[in-house]
């Protein structure tokens, strides 16, 4: 009970983190001619379909990592929330549960093995 | 925000685990540091509330000071939840606890911590005790959090030298992954 609900709050930091990320690179481009490009659409495409599925995961690192790139150059400089969140994000690597450790428990959730040792 | 997820009979605002985390998610899009520390609190404040809700011991107390006196509370991390750091050693009423912690977020202006500490029980064998320890004697806050993000949040590292906690401040006692790794 103490993992679900410490996970659940502090993983949503992350997602947020994320969020505010993609939504930063979105915002530098729409309305302008890069936006129609298909290479570009596709771009920001799979940084959506990545936030998507971010969650209590490594995806959010994914998510920043694309923004970065979807924004470009301008998101390289200190004051771009994008900047930010790059770095912030890189901290959930470091809570309970790590990735392998996710994985097993959800495995034994869904295999309905007990998981009082967390 | 403090008493966000203190229940409203306590004086706080009563949200539910999805509300506060739905909080947590919005903070984080405006500063991801404010809510990282945030959100430290408020895992504590729900567990909390979710002891108080099964009238367990102490959590009543803790929920008003949250919200009267405006606690905030500070959580450990790293390896902490599950192979903690410390020793915890058992006295009359209580235990006296030591520990090198990590990941401390807003130490600095924190007035309890809820953290663990291994402890090997002479009839259940290894267990980890969860226990609210005051920041004040026998508790060292260093000034050491130099990050390459979450740079706001303060998480320093916390140094307990035998500090007496009564059994009314145990928040939790559970088995360790060594003592159940064979799924029963």
């Amino acid at each position: 009970m103490i993992a679900s609900i410490a996970f659940s709050i502090v993983g949503a930091v992350y997602l947020g983190v994320a969020e505010s990320a993609a939504n930063a690179a979105i915002a530098s481009f729409s309305g302008t001619p890069k936006a129609a490009d298909p290479s570009f659409q596709r771009f920001v495409g799979l940084m959506h379909n990545r936030l998507r599925v971010a969650s209590w995961s490594l995806d959010g690192i994914e998510v920043c990592d694309l923004a970065m790139d979807v924004a470009g150059g301008a998101a390289f400089f200190k004051g771009s929330p994008i900047e930010r969140a790059y770095r912030d994000i890189r901290g959930i690597k470091f809570h309970p549960l790590t990735v392998e450790q996710t994985l097993v428990h959800a495995g034994k959730l869904a295999l309905g093995q007990p998981c009082d040792e967390l | 925000m403090l008493a966000l997820a203190v229940p409203t009979q306590l004086g706080g605002m009563g949200a539910t685990i999805r509300e506060t985390a739905m909080v947590m998610r919005v903070l984080a899009s405006a500063c991801a540091s404010t809510a990282l520390a945030m959100s430290m609190h408020q895992h504590v404040t729900a567990f909390t509330a979710w002891r108080y809700g099964r009238s367990m011991p102490g959590a009543e107390a803790i929920l008003r000071g949250v919200a009267e006196e405006r606690l905030v509370l500070v959580s450990t991390g790293g390896g902490d939840f599950t192979r903690p750091r410390g020793e915890a050693i058992r006295v009359e009423g209580g235990y006296r606890v030591s520990g090198h912690k990590i990941f401390a977020s807003q130490s600095p202006v924190g007035a309890v911590m809820s953290t663990m500490f291994p402890y090997e029980d002479p009839e259940q064998g290894l267990r980890v005790l969860n226990m609210a320890v005051p920041m004040a004697d026998g508790v060292v806050v260093e000034q050491n959090w130099d990050t390459l993000g979450m740079r706001g949040t303060a998480s320093n590292d916390v140094r307990i030298s035998d500090v007496f906690i009564p059994d009314e401040r145990m928040l939790a006692n559970r088995p360790t992954a060594s003592s159940t790794r064979r799924c029963r």
